[in-house]
């Protein structure tokens, strides 16, 4: 099996190869879908949304200029793609959360006992508002005036729902370690 | 920043990056369709390009044959501008050479040069006429039916003047009063055909025909309008459908006609050979009872619900809510004259249609929306709607009922040409709008 270079294969897209673009979504549509599946509540929507995402990313290939790496471009495309599939909607709703309280409330959380899926299935439970606030806060290293910017909230709103998704989470990672212990009792 | 902040803050970075390792180390199985699904919006994508390409294509076209026709009535006017020039050289001397300049506004005026030395003038409407002699005048003394000047074999004789067609200047003349040649006669059309180039957009050949102009003017008229522009109103009641490409599960539902109402405003210029360009703005909408009917169905098992899409039963209409656009239309058309009255008209054209909304409340949660998915709150997101080209044909009739009024019966057939709708996901297939409609519109022809 021949390797293909990021550049060839920029290149080959930037055609409008079919082949080439079928080798670059080969190569990051699993590792994309992973980071969609966290900004949706089901892998039905995190599909759509990378559908678009690689349509976007085929169309402005021409623009990468290869200063970074292909990975980082075209994840760029997916995390943004996500947050404007949630701002176009404009009517999510981001429920007051009192920070003092929220963020008294928070413990450590341990992912240790946890696998990937679990996790994933616990972000997507959350709320609209505070799983985006979370992804892109936790996983994606957005700082919380970036998200503020993204999502069109403010920057207190960013915070508590980052606080009221933590604090979410931890009462779902307990509530399955409670319910792990007792099968094994 | 105390311990305890200081731990949670190094704690919580240390839990961002677990969590960042761990996502990034998972690779999900994909759906074996997805791939087909970016294909397919690639697919889609490059055809747009590809027909947007087409309708510059088509536009540049459409601008280069109405540069050509402006450029051609352009050459025609100076031929004309030339010809009064040369007929004012030529003039007979005995002629007023002081009086005023020429009258644009008289529409019905019309001077035969005649070889008797004799000028006859007369009042407007009096009705009164000295015929010429038989065979030496010609209706048209500034340009004849070849567009060569009969002034340069003609002019140095003098004319006879025909009464009842010419706003001739007040005081100035009588009826029947004989001038002999060398006489200082103040006669309108003398004084018309001074050092003047008749204004752009009018015509002083004698048509070939009478073509929407009520009254038969070819045997009256000195100037004639080579463009005449209108403007009027519109109101136009039909048929549309969103037409879905392929054999879309939804295809029977969305494909369901339903009745519309529209009202707007039209201006144009009409050319002599009964060509026409206009352009509008209309406004649109289906009123409150629109249906969607998703009854025809064939098998509701076979349609591809999954989650998010639309819980569709087979047999249940779904009302949808009042649809409302605004049309722009952009249209080239021909008149072809039956009668003095009648004419049959052929039309075609692109038309721009944008702010496409719709409101009101809906059957379901799930209908109209992206995916059918909820907000927070549970309630339906509208799936929005993209502005979108179309071209149409038309067929019609005209009726003239006054000088500057007009009547036009039209059918008309309009068909999509890029997507109404913006996304391109599975349970939204492309749809391309469609509309069978009768328009009647009122113009008012500035004559």
């Amino acid at each position: 099996m021949t390797i293909i270079s990021d550049i060839e294969l920029v290149q080959g897209c930037a055609e409008q190869n079919r082949f080439y673009q079928k080798k670059l979504y080969e190569r990051f549509a699993r590792k994309m879908l992973a980071v969609c599946l966290c900004y949706t509540r089901d892998s039905y929507e995190a599909e759509n949304i990378l559908q678009e995402a690689f349509i976007k990313i085929f169309d402005n290939i021409k623009k990468y200029q290869h200063t970074g790496s292909l990975e980082g471009w075209v994840r760029r495309i997916v995390v943004n793609t996500a947050t404007d599939y949630y701002r176009k909607k404009k009517r999510t709703k981001f429920l007051e959360v009192n920070l003092e309280d929220a963020e008294n409330q928070v413990g450590a959380l341990d992912l240790d006992n946890f696998s990937v899926k679990d996790i994933i299935q616990a972000v997507q439970e959350l709320p609209e508002g505070s799983r985006m606030v979370f992804t892109l806060y936790a996983i994606e290293g957005f700082t919380h005036k970036e998200i503020g910017e993204a999502l069109e909230i403010s920057v207190g709103t960013s915070k508590s729902q980052f606080s009221r998704a933590r604090m979410l989470l931890q009462e779902k990672f307990k509530k399955n370690e409670q319910r792990e212990s007792k099968r094994f009792l | 920043m105390n311990n305890e902040n200081l731990n949670d803050f190094y704690n919580q970075n240390r839990f961002n990056k677990k969590l960042r390792e761990r996502i990034d180390s998972y690779e999900p199985e994909l759906s074996d369709s997805l791939w087909d699904r970016i294909e397919h919006g690639l697919v889609k994508k490059e055809s747009r390009s590809k027909r947007m390409v087409w309708m510059v294509y088509v536009m540049a076209g459409l601008l280069l044959i109405s540069g050509a026709g402006l450029y051609y009535l352009a050459s025609e006017n100076k031929k004309l501008a030339d010809a009064v020039k040369t007929k004012d050289q030529l003039a007979p001397k005995g002629l007023n050479q002081e009086a005023p300049a020429f009258e644009y506004t008289m529409p019905e005026t019309t001077i035969e040069i005649s070889p008797s030395p004799s000028v006859s003038t007369g009042n407007p409407g009096t009705g009164s006429h000295t015929p010429p002699p038989s065979g030496s005048g010609v209706d048209n003394p500034l340009v004849g039916d070849e567009g060569v000047s009969p002034i340069l074999s003609e002019a140095p004789q003098a004319g006879t003047i025909e009464p009842g067609s010419m706003a001739a200047e007040p005081g100035t003349s009588s009826a029947g009063s004989e001038v002999s040649p060398g006489d200082q006669v103040n006669t309108p059309i003398a004084s018309s055909i001074k050092n003047q180039a008749l204004p752009p957009f009018f015509y002083s050949k004698k048509p070939t025909d009478t073509r929407f102009l009520k009254e038969d003017v070819s045997t009256k008229g000195l100037i004639y309008p080579k463009v005449q522009p209108y403007i009027g109103v519109t109101s136009e009641l039909g048929s549309t459908r969103q037409k879905v490409e392929g054999t879309h599960a939804h295809r029977f539902g969305y494909e369901h006609p339903f009745l519309y109402r529209s009202a707007g405003l039209k201006a144009g210029v009409l050319l002599r050979s009964g060509l026409y360009f206009e352009a509008g703005l209309s406004f649109s909408n289906t009123g409150s009872n629109l249906w969607y009917d998703f009854e025809k169905i064939p098998d509701p098992d076979t349609i591809p619900v999954g989650k998010g899409t639309y819980n569709l039963v087979a047999g249940n209409k779904h009302a949808v809510n009042e649809q409302r656009w605004m049309d722009i239309p952009v249209q080239v058309g021909y008149k072809y004259l039956l009668s003095s009255r009648w004419s049959l008209n052929t039309q075609a054209g692109l038309t721009y249609s944008l702010i496409n909304s719709y409101s009101g409340k809906e059957p379901n949660e799930a209908f109209g929306t992206l995916d059918g998915e909820l907000d927070n709150a549970g309630e339906s997101v509208p799936q929005p709607f993209q502005n979108y080209w179309s071209m149409n044909v038309g067929l019609g009739f005209g009726y003239q009922f006054a000088r500057n009024w007009s009547l036009d019966i039209q059918g008309n057939y309009r068909r999509g040409l890029t997507e109404m709708n913006r996304e391109s996901r599975p349970n939204h297939p492309d749809r391309t709008a469609e509309f069978l409609n009768a328009k009647v519109g009122i113009t008012y022809i500035f004559r």
